[in-house]
């Protein structure tokens, strides 16, 4: 994968025949500075005047192919918003858009200070970001990639700086797009690891629990999970310490490379997405990534609970109970609820071995919650109130929407098992109205909280509907959105706005 | 059954319920009982592991000492935990344990550090009561007497002096609530929209204003999306409007609307047969606005309050609308009907239109039993509320807790809002499984304008499978409490 060139400078941005410029024009439509030096500017003020779905608003282009007396092959004119009016969102929502539209080598005067050509910057990288192409014919007539931009900023070395960890985060949030988009054959729990161990060179320490080790420390859940298929569970530990000698912060990623459903198998529509049941874990590496890339100081561990979900001779099976990491019992009643118990065990080692000082784990882990709050809001379950609050606010710096949902002892009467510690999920046909109808996030939520000790902080995302997204919005292409990385980077104080 | 209240004081006869506080700490009457039964009541307690937690009960038949039938000791749970809900949840657990008995006795005693005591404590113990005694037994003929529950007198005893005065409210509102249970247990083919009219009518010997408005006046109202619901119905749709004027004159009233699909097949896009008696129940929105109009009625509240239902029965037939129908709304908004099992929102939209154009409310709640997704979401502790105002959303949220009936906060916003775009109307009925209570909310959402709104959707949290300490299982009236409440704090005082 190409990685997209992006420099800031200062001179005058040379005239190039093969790519394009970019110029900013306020609403209302009246050309910047910039624009208006340019030889052909009385063209770009026709071409604005003719266009009646452009009006300068932030987040709108209009493209002026080779006008005459520039070398230019286009000049795109970008809406900046009211005039001298760019804020964050202003500088996102522009950078976004011309992601979208922007091709080949681009050269931006847009007049942004530097720290909002940064910000410019990340979001127009985000949103050019292209996943891993595995395609062997490609059409002679597709667009080419981005490669190169050139931003043209006052202060360069200011921009730089500024850049640097939005480029962490960008960084961070693109390998996280980047594994839930890699197929269930090439990304495996050991090709995962594989991907997790690169980080080492960064200064984060990797430690792998492979599926013996797993049974020797007690995860028998995380173990009966990935028992049936040939590429056994694991887990992976990443420990970044930049932060002294504080408690860390502990972050658990749901990481099915494959779910099946197992012996309670999927029906077949749409089991292909299931390559995708480990954006939590997704979510997790490229938080890691994107903080020892910024050198952020703070203390984290990250855990990856990782396995494939396989129907087999050797599978885990429905009424089956297994013994937790942290002594529980627990009756299983579907193979297909397979995501809380990878993390039940991760919780409960995290917990006891890394002693953290709040625990945040992400999973898409429930239909329920995208019944329940689609793809414009993750489910946030978290009793303590501090945590709460300070990931709902990372999360709206950081355009990750999270919705507060209730965590209660009131399930717990559903999770009641006639001979151990607990129930896996509430029985199909529990519920109301005919049965079918089951809050499933809730029990997931709650099952999760029976294994963070007492006294720890502890949040629980379910991302199931925002992990990947059916249209481009925003720095987010169609596809694996890379949820969880920006607001877990602004919630530990990286990049985070304002 | 009937509840009196009268002096503290060790009965002579029949069955007496005594409270305890946790870790065993016994009432004065509970001390009382102790001292006439030689302590057997502490040697009982030991022997069955009765600890006190709120609703734990221990029975002593005949003790020695006394001519009592029965001692039942109930559990208080802790002391600084007695609110409200607390205390009817004591008078309800109460009147169960009772339930063999004739006649029976509850001591209400003062205790130190509680939240609330006195007149308002013995009250509420009995508002408790008198809620757990609802039973819908009309049905039932062959059911023999000994099944049947005896209690039909019981007696609150405490110091309070101005208990009675005080269950005096409280005692409209359980009436109110009762009203409500009936019409969420009757079956559809007992109770259809122009019964449940006649229903309303009789409000208004309570001095409420009652107008119905049947489908040729909806019609000509223009109200297409309501009328169009009870389309393959034989039976007729009504609109009925109940209006209380216990406030100001002049002072713009706080609107409460409600779904009343008497029956909800689904219609052409008919739901499977499992469950499918359920939907008899498709009316408890425009139930609760019905009993809560009547507790108003009943205590005399000081607002103005209008209550407005659609009263409609889904079915398919030929005369029934189609998927792919397009409808046109009293807003003028059109609407193409994509699932015409999403016939809550259809009825509610018109209705929310009236309600706006004729009484110009200062507030709009609505109440529906109305999507499947909100119990996939939140299940049956709380219901789901929407809302285009901070300070409203507020208020209901404090009034759940402090009733029990509790409701949680779910988004809204022009993302969801483009699920229900339509490709040949101004909307469609349903944005596809994805947040479907939201999308729900939206399409309420479009038909209001800048009138403070709420949706409160209680699909979840209608009927209950078990009895709780104040309700019995089957239908709740979950939000007659609630809304009483709503109106107690934010329009009678303020």
């Amino acid at each position: 994968m190409a990685q997209l060139d992006l420099t800031f400078t200062a001179g005058a941005l040379e005239e190039d025949s093969s790519g394009a410029l970019v110029v900013g024009v306020w609403e209302g439509g009246n050309l910047s500075a910039a624009a208006r030096a340019l030889p052909c500017a009385t063209a770009l003020d026709r071409a604005v005047a003719a266009s009646r779905a452009f009006t300068g608003k932030a987040g709108q282009t209009l493209t002026v192919h080779a006008p005459a007396g520039v070398a230019w092959n286009r000049i795109v004119l970008a809406g900046l918003g009211p005039y001298d009016g760019v804020d964050d969102g202003a500088a996102t929502a522009i950078g976004a858009e011309l992601g979208a539209v922007l091709e080949g080598t681009a050269s931006l005067d847009l007049g942004l200070t530097p720290a909002l050509a940064a910000r410019c910057a990340q979001a127009l990288r985000l949103r050019a970001h292209r996943l891993p192409d595995l395609r062997s014919i490609r059409p002679a007539d597709e667009a080419p990639p981005l490669a190169r931009v050139t931003l043209r900023v006052a202060d360069p070395r200011a921009a730089e700086d500024a850049w640097a960890p939005l480029r962490a985060v960008a960084e961070g949030i693109e390998l996280a797009r980047d594994l839930v988009a890699e197929p269930a054959n090439r990304l495996t729990p050991q090709t995962f690891t594989e991907r997790a161990r690169a980080l080492e060179p960064l200064g984060v320490a990797v430690e792998v629990l492979d599926a013996k080790a797993l049974e020797a420390q007690g995860l028998h859940l995380h173990a009966a999970v990935g028992r049936a298929s040939v590429h056994p569970p694991c887990l992976v530990i990443l420990r970044w310490r930049g932060g002294g000698d504080g408690k860390p912060a502990l972050l658990v990623g749901k990481g099915l490379t494959f779910d099946t459903g197992g012996l309670s198998i999927k029906p077949a529509a749409g089991m292909e997405d299931m390559k995708g049941d480990m954006g939590g874990a997704a979510a997790v590496l490229g938080t890691l990534h994107a903080l020892a890339s910024a050198k952020a100081p703070v203390n984290v561990t990250g855990l990856l609970a990782l396995a494939e979900n396989m129907p087999g001779g050797n599978a885990w099976r429905p009424g089956d109970v297994l013994v937790s990491h942290s002594g529980k019992t627990v009756e299983v009643i579907d193979t297909d609820a397979e995501g809380r118990m990878v993390l039940a065990d991760a919780l409960s080692w995290g917990c006891a071995t890394e002693q953290p000082s709040a625990v945040v784990d992400l999973a898409t882990l429930t239909g329920s919650i995208v019944v329940a709050l689609g793809g414009h809001h993750a489910g946030l379950f978290c009793t303590d109130p501090d945590l709460a609050a300070a990931l709902r606010s990372a999360g709206q710096a950081s355009g990750e929407a999270l919705w507060p949902m209730p965590l209660t002892p009131a399930v717990d009467d559903d999770l009641r098992s006639a001979i151990a510690d607990l129930l896996q999920c509430a029985p199909a046909g529990s519920g109301a109205w005919g049965g079918k109808l089951l809050p499933d996030a809730l029990h997931a939520a709650r099952f999760l909280s029976h294994f963070v000790p007492e006294g720890v902080p502890h949040a629980h995302l379910d991302i199931a509907g925002t992990a990947e997204r059916k249209e481009a919005a925003g720095p987010c292409p169609a596809g694996p959105t890379g949820f969880g990385v920006g607001l877990l980077c602004a919630w530990l104080g990286v990049a985070s706005n304002g | 059954m009937k509840i009196s209240f009268a002096k503290s004081a060790l009965p002579t006869s029949g069955a007496y319920v005594v409270g305890v506080l946790a870790d065993k700490t016994l009432t004065p009457s509970a001390q009382a009982v102790d001292e006439a039964t030689g302590g057997a009541l502490t040697r009982a307690m030991g022997a069955a592991r009765f600890e006190g937690k709120a609703e734990q009960t221990l029975t002593l038949l005949a003790p020695a000492g006394t001519d009592l039938d029965k001692v039942i000791a109930l559990g208080l749970g802790e002391a600084g935990k007695l609110d409200a809900s607390a205390w009817q949840a004591f008078g309800g657990s109460a009147c169960a344990a009772l339930s063999g008995d004739k006649e029976g006795s509850i001591a209400v005693d003062a205790i130190e550090g509680c939240p609330l005591a006195g007149d308002d404590a013995a009250a509420n113990v009995g508002f408790g009561a008198l809620l757990r005694s609802y039973r819908f037994d009309k049905y039932r003929t062959t059911e023999k007497k000994d099944d049947k529950p005896r209690l039909s007198k019981l007696h609150v005893l405490t110091d309070a002096s101005g208990a009675k005065k005080a269950f005096g409210a409280l005692e409209a509102v359980a009436e109110g609530i009762f009203l409500t249970r009936n019409l969420v247990s009757e079956p559809a083919n007992i109770l259809g929209p122009e019964e449940f009219a006649k229903e309303c009518r009789k409000l208004e010997k309570l001095g409420l204003k009652i107008t119905v408005l049947g489908e040729k006046e909806m019609t000509k109202l223009g109200m297409g999306s309501l009328v169009s619901v009870g389309n393959g119905s034989v039976r007729e749709s009504q609109l009925v409007v109940m209006e209380w004027n216990g406030g100001k004159n002049g002072d713009a009233p706080v609107a409460f609307v409600g779904k009343g699909v008497c029956f909800d097949s689904g219609g052409i896009s008919i739901k499977p047969a499992g469950g499918m008696e359920d939907m008899k129940w498709d009316m408890a929105g425009a139930g609760v606005v019905t009993g809560l109009m009547k507790a108003l009625a009943g205590r005399e509240a000081k607002v103005n309050a209008v209550g407005l239902i659609g009263l409609v029965e889904n079915m398919p037939s030929g005369t029934a609308t189609r998927p792919g129908d397009v409808v046109t709304s009293m807003s003028g908004q059109t609407i193409e009907v994509i699932n015409t099992d999403a016939e809550g929102r259809l009825v509610l939209a018109d209705v929310l239109t009236y309600a706006q154009k004729e009484y110009k409310p200062r507030e709009i709640i609505d109440l529906a039993t109305l999507t499947g997704a909100i119990i996939i979401a939140l299940g049956s502790e709380h219901a789901g509320l929407f809302s285009n105002n901070d300070a409203l959303s507020q208020a209901i949220t404090e009034a759940g807790t402090a009733t029990g009936e509790k409701v949680w906060r779910l988004p809204l916003g022009d993302a969801y809002d483009k699920q229900i775009k339509s490709d040949i109307a101004d909307m469609k009925n349903v944005g596809g499984r994805e947040a479907g209570s939201i999308t729900a909310a939206q399409f309420l959402q479009r038909f209001v304008k800048d009138t403070p709104w709420a949706h409160i959707d209680i699909a979840g949290v209608t009927w209950s499978k078990k009895d709780t300490a104040t309700v019995p299982k089957g239908g709740t009236a979950f939000g007659v409490r609630l809304l009483n409440a709503l109106v107690e704090t934010r329009y009678e005082k303020g």
